[in-house]
């Protein structure tokens, strides 16, 4: 089946708009449900979150702490990432 | 357990320094893996050529930035890679540690030791970077002795030339290069040999031939070899280029051999098949001239103004079938100074090294030529020109006149002369020595085949008895009347 091209246009559009909305979304990993007094609390720490929606997505291999994530961008604050590191520090020291 | 004290206390030591830092990242996520290349989503604000972090420690860099998703060359092991895992931008250009300890040394095109080595570099070079504009150039006027006979006479190379060494394969194209290395030694040039796409074993074999004659001090080898990763072998002559850079910048004369460009662009066209950019030509991508003219257009000579240095290049193809006009060869041919054609009848008919003499020309490098050796290569040059235009009717006409017969003769000793063993360079006065005689016409009553057996008795003797003499010409790069007639008592003793 071939899609016309102004569908196609139309579609782009939609997707883009889409995608424009999502990135202006911050997503808060955590390794648990976060309640809305530590959302609170990782506000206060990070001023530039309150103005935004934020979600709330569980990943259990983060094992502890939380990752932000806006659009591309991202600060990684849990204890996965922390023993990766020093994973990779041991073998490098090697 | 010594060693694992050591150990616990390195890891302690780095853990200790860093303190743990907020930083924000960029990141994407890997959605696609193809031989060598990823594509992935995010990464909004990468740029062209940073430097990528996959969650295995693999790096790689970006080649390609599309609406959404950007191409990620992988540099290293692809296999360990997972879609759906993360990728972080290190916000780095893609660069390389470059210095004076990797001098001897064999490395990657990351310059990582081959040999498990820690090399302790300070300093980091861009792997790409644009070529020194007009401003900080001037013309090559300083030859570069390659020490081969046949090339410092009739295609001369200057420091800061381009020079295409060109031919089928087993015509001695990596010989020329490598006895043009080991021709540097005390001269002050730093020798860059790097090689992409070849077998181990012929590396393997042309570092045991730079380390047999002392060329190591002053070389360094940049190696990805056949079964490395097409990123690597795309990298590569641009990673030896900077490392040469490094040494350009602190006003060095450098030596930069690519061997070959053919499988550069082969890996070339891999990639940008891959990442399913419009395949042209003998499906080399559109951009494949600027491949090759970005790389050797960073070969330059720079004033003394900008701290002089000057860094030369000699690019190898391998041609098919000696077919020059192929997709590859011309447009290199095009972008560099000049070109040595290697031909395989010629090697087979034992003239090595098989240069083509007719084919080959050299741009820039005669205003380099020292003065000695052009007061021989003039007419060495016209003795060839009339010897191959009369050579090739001269086989169907039984009865020829005297002077044809003599321009043959000359013409065959000439031939002779040039003629080289491998890994046997000459030092400047020796060449012009051995070619004055037969420029000369000293060597015209010599029989053909004994002038080998001459060349090899003239030399020895030129080195003992000729001693002063070659220290004088090779000092003062002229040669004087009283030098002239020293040359031909030595000459008519020796024959």
């Amino acid at each position: 089946m071939k899609i016309s091209s102004l569908m196609k246009e139309e579609l782009k559009k939609h997707f883009l708009a889409k995608l424009k909305q999502r990135n202006d979304e911050v997503t808060i990993v955590s390794a648990y449900p976060l309640s809305s007094s530590e959302i609170e609390g990782i506000k206060k720490i990070v001023p530039d979150l309150k103005l935004s929606k934020i979600n709330n997505e569980v990943d259990e291999k983060l094992i502890a702490g939380y990752i932000i994530r806006k659009g591309s961008k991202m600060i990684d604050l849990s204890l996965q990432q922390r023993l990766a590191k020093l994973q990779q520090l041991s073998h490098e020291a090697l | 357990m010594k060693l694992f004290d050591q150990y616990l206390k390195e890891v302690e030591k780095e853990l200790g320094s860093k303190k743990t830092q907020v930083k924000t990242a960029e990141v994407g996520t890997l959605v696609e893996i193809k031989d060598g290349v990823a594509i992935a989503m995010g990464l909004d604000n990468s740029f062209y050529g940073e430097l990528v972090e996959f969650t295995s420690g693999v790096q790689g860099f970006v080649i390609e930035l599309m609406e959404d998703s950007v191409g990620i060359v992988v540099l290293g092991d692809y296999l360990t890679l997972e879609a759906g895992s993360r990728v972080t931008a290190t916000g780095k250009i893609l660069s390389l540690p470059v210095g004076e300890e990797l001098l001897g040394h064999v490395v990657d095109p990351l310059s990582a030791s081959l040999e498990n080595l820690k090399l302790k570099t300070k300093k980091r070079y861009p792997i790409e970077r644009i070529a020194s504009g007009v401003v900080y150039r001037k013309s090559v006027t300083v030859p570069l002795q390659t020490g081969i006979k046949a090339i410092d006479a009739l295609i001369p190379i200057g420091r800061g030339q381009r020079e295409l060494i060109i031919g089928d394969r087993t015509t001695g194209k990596t010989t020329v290069a490598i006895d043009t290395i080991i021709n540097q030694k005390g001269k002050d040039v730093i020798c860059i040999y790097c090689a992409i796409g070849q077998k181990n074993a012929k590396v393997a074999q042309v570092i045991e031939t730079l380390r047999s004659h002392g060329a190591m001090d002053y070389t360094i080898v940049v190696s990805s070899s056949a079964s490395d990763s097409a990123a690597l072998q795309y990298l590569s002559p641009y990673s030896a280029t900077a490392i040469g850079e490094y040494f350009l910048d602190q006003g060095k004369d450098v030596l930069v051999v690519y061997d070959d460009l053919t499988k550069h662009a082969w890996a070339y066209r891999q990639i940008s098949l891959i990442l399913r950019r419009p395949a042209g030509r003998e499906a080399y991508p559109g951009d494949v001239f600027y491949l090759h003219s970005r790389l050797l257009e960073r070969a330059c000579r720079i004033t003394d103004e900008f701290g002089g240095g000057s860094l030369t290049a000699l690019p190898i193809i391998e041609t098919l079938d000696n077919d020059i006009a192929a997709y590859i060869p011309t447009n290199v041919i095009s972008i560099t100074d000049g070109q040595l054609f290697l031909e395989t009848d010629l090697f087979n008919n034992g003239v090595r090294p098989a240069i083509n003499v007719g084919n080959s020309v050299s741009r820039v490098g005669g205003s380099a030529q020292t003065k000695a050796m052009k007061s021989v290569s003039g007419r060495l040059k016209l003795d060839l020109a009339q010897y191959r235009s009369l050579a090739a009717f001269s086989q169907f006409e039984s009865d020829l006149d005297a002077e044809t017969k003599q321009f043959l003769n000359r013409g065959a000793k000439t031939t002779q002369v040039l003629k080289q063993n491998k890994h046997d360079v000459y030092s400047l006065a020796e060449e012009v020595a051995i070619l004055w005689a037969a420029a000369k016409g000293h060597l015209d009553s010599l029989e053909t085949d004994k002038i080998v057996e001459f060349e090899s008795k003239f030399i020895d003797s030129l080195r003992t008895k000729g001693k002063d003499w070659m220290k004088r010409v090779n000092a003062n790069k002229i040669m004087d009347e009283k030098d002239e007639k020293e040359l031909e008592k030595l000459v008519k003793s020796t024959l």
